[in-house]
């Protein structure tokens, strides 16, 4: 699991919360920080923050639709900024809209984590 | 791949509020705690804030929350148990049945804040908690690295209550004084309880200092310890915003009782209007209001002795003595006395209790014997005129017709100067009951020094306290008569020289 979000709560409290839950978990600040720990680690899901600095969470989703290792992998979306046009590519499954609760976050991963065909 | 989902459409619950189920204090918050959020209550020991916290958790229990009670360096929980068994809110039976008590000082000690953070992660959810308390945080704040750390930590906390939607509520012994404390900045609301010292009596406060993005009543609210645990009084000026106000202002009078002041009043006073009976002790100030009840009593309309000083035997005593039928009136409930001493309870306790019984009695007259009452039991004396302010108007609003009874420091003359200022502006009517010598024998005046906007008699006039009450004179002549050859009137009047025709 790799958690993307340049607030620093957001970031630590979720990784805590998905940690406690028994998944090995990731963390970045940004999009940059996000691909040189996809190039390093295998994750099931990613859960990027939208806006972010060096590079944002659409961008994120965008890079790793163009990389044949990375393009599986589905994306959940969060933001503060509650929109419906908020870029969707076709790599993000679920979008939340900040403040989230961890209980529908952790509903999307379960689900996603059933459906997703077996490696 | 899964179809993207759009969850939480209504934002609504962010601002949803929890009710704490503690008397007055879900009126002070506007509505309660909102949920998800982090609250800090700090105060300096005795201020209420244990009993606070285990009030906020039975309370949420009995309302259907599951709550938790965590507790870092803090008393033993069997000791802080065993000191609330024999207050209202405490039930064991939701003791491990939905409500937890958890120590987590050892967390905190051995693997610093992330381990306490930790800790509360896995008490939120093992224990499916929707309110948090955390009491005594001096620890954490001890062991952390430095006031970053700790911000860190705070920070964390806020958003872990958020992402769990567990409200969460911090106990600290700290005061306002250490506004720049960490804690404070990073928390969404914070409340202090204080004390505060007046004429030798200390009362306990409560103020809620920040709430953030919700209304809620500012300024300082008068708090009480008792066998029901805490209880807030909020200010009844912030509380009655005046908003409420009766269909239509009655041109229908009401009698006093007192037949001539009656006519002097062309008809008695407009109902809904307040009254002031002003004069020095014993004038016959709480006679006429008795006149007033007992008439009231005799139409059908029941009526409250709001007072501080005569007991109900006592008064039930006069009421017999002057031929008044207030003791068969209380057996029908068309009369009925509340007393208490007025160093017992603060204004807000007093406002709220009177209110409250007029409600109860139903009553439509009301005397309040005395302002006095009122002004000793002000923490703020500067604030008795706010209070009555906001007091008359409510009672007003609920179309009640009042009289109060105020005592003036001379016997006689003419003092206007009410001790509370300005509070002629806040009544319809003043009545002045006046003593005068004459060679040696005290002789006493009534006269109407207002009645707004409408038409009285402005000759004063004598009146004499007999075997049936208050009897006032058929005219003006004996009280030209007194004034004519008073010496009182002669030592006092010497600058302002007045008719004996009128006041």
């Amino acid at each position: 699991m790799l958690v993307v979000d340049d607030e620093y709560a957001s970031l630590e409290v979720m990784a805590l919360m998905l940690a406690g839950e028994g998944f090995r978990v990731f963390t970045a600040n940004d999009g940059e920080q996000a691909l040189q720990q996809l190039a390093m680690e295998s994750v099931a899901i990613v859960i990027t923050d939208y806006k972010m600095p060096k590079m944002d969470g659409s961008e994120l989703c965008r890079q790793m639709l163009s990389d044949p290792r990375l393009a599986h992998i589905p994306v959940i979306f969060t933001s503060a900024t509650y929109r419906q046009d908020v870029p969707r590519a076709k790599n993000v499954v679920a979008f939340f809209s900040k403040p989230l609760l961890f209980k529908d976050v952790l509903a999307a991963v379960h689900r996603i984590l059933k459906s997703a065909p077996s490696p | 791949m899964t179809e993207i989902s759009q969850t939480q459409p209504d934002r609504a619950w962010l601002v949803e509020r929890t009710k704490t189920g503690i008397s007055g204090l879900d009126t002070l918050l506007q509505g309660g705690l909102v949920r998800g959020a982090i609250y800090l209550v700090m105060g300096r020991p005795g201020t209420g804030k244990t009993t606070l916290g285990n009030q906020l958790c039975f309370e949420h229990v009995k309302l259907g929350g599951r709550a938790a009670y965590m507790t870092l360096l803090a008393e033993s929980h069997a000791a802080m148990l065993k000191n609330l068994h024999t207050m209202s809110f405490f039930d064991e039976s939701v003791i491990n049945n939905g409500l937890s008590y958890v120590g987590a000082y050892r967390a905190l000690r051995d693997e610093k804040l992330r381990g306490l953070l930790d800790m509360v992660r896995r008490v939120i959810l093992d224990e499916k908690a929707t309110l948090l308390l955390i009491d005594g945080i001096s620890p954490a704040r001890a062991l952390a690295e430095n006031d970053v750390a700790l911000k860190e930590f705070v920070v964390e906390l806020q958003m872990l209550s958020a992402m769990t939607n567990c409200t969460t509520v911090l106990l600290a012994n700290m005061t306002a004084a250490d506004a720049n404390d960490p804690e404070h900045t990073m928390v969404d609301g914070l409340i202090e309880l204080a004390f505060e010292q007046f004429r030798r009596r200390t009362f306990r406060t409560i103020e809620v200092l920040k709430f953030r993005g919700t209304r809620h009543l500012l300024g300082r609210h008068e708090l009480e310890i008792g066998s029901d645990g805490v209880s807030v009084h909020p200010r009844l000026e912030e509380l009655l915003d005046g908003s409420i106000t009766p269909a239509s202002a009655s041109n229908q009078r009401l009698l006093t009782g007192v037949r001539e002041l009656d006519t002097m009043l062309r008809g008695g006073v407009l109902r809904g209007t307040t009254s002031v009976a002003l004069g020095f002790s014993g004038s016959g100030k709480t006679t006429l209001g008795m006149h007033f009840l007992n008439t009231g009593a005799d139409a059908g309309e029941a009526g409250l002795l709001f007072g501080f000083y005569e007991s109900p035997d006592r008064l039930l005593q006069s009421s017999d003595r002057v031929g008044l039928r207030l003791r068969e009136h209380a057996t029908r409930g068309l009369f009925s006395h509340v007393w208490q001493p007025s160093y017992q309870f603060g204004l807000d306790r007093l406002g709220a209790r009177l209110l409250a019984e007029v409600e109860r009695t139903r009553a439509k007259r009301v005397v309040i014997d005395s302002l006095d009452g009122f002004r000793q039991s002000a923490i703020d004396p500067a604030r008795t005129i706010r209070f009555i302010t906001a007091l008359f108007g409510e009672l007003r609003a609920r179309e009640i017709t009042t009289l109060l009874i105020d005592e003036t420091l001379k016997p006689s003359g003419p003092e206007m100067e009410m001790r509370v200022e300005g509070i002629s502006a806040l009544v319809e009517n003043l009545f002045l009951l006046e003593y005068m010598t004459v060679g040696p024998k005290m002789r006493r005046l009534i006269s109407i020094v207002k009645q707004r906007a409408s038409a009285h008699e402005s000759n004063a006039r004598e009146f004499f306290l007999t075997g049936r009450g208050i009897e006032v004179a058929p005219d003006a002549a004996s009280a030209a008569e007194v004034v004519a050859h008073s010496d009182d009137y002669a030592d006092r009047h010497n600058d302002h020289p007045r008719s004996p025709e009128g006041v």
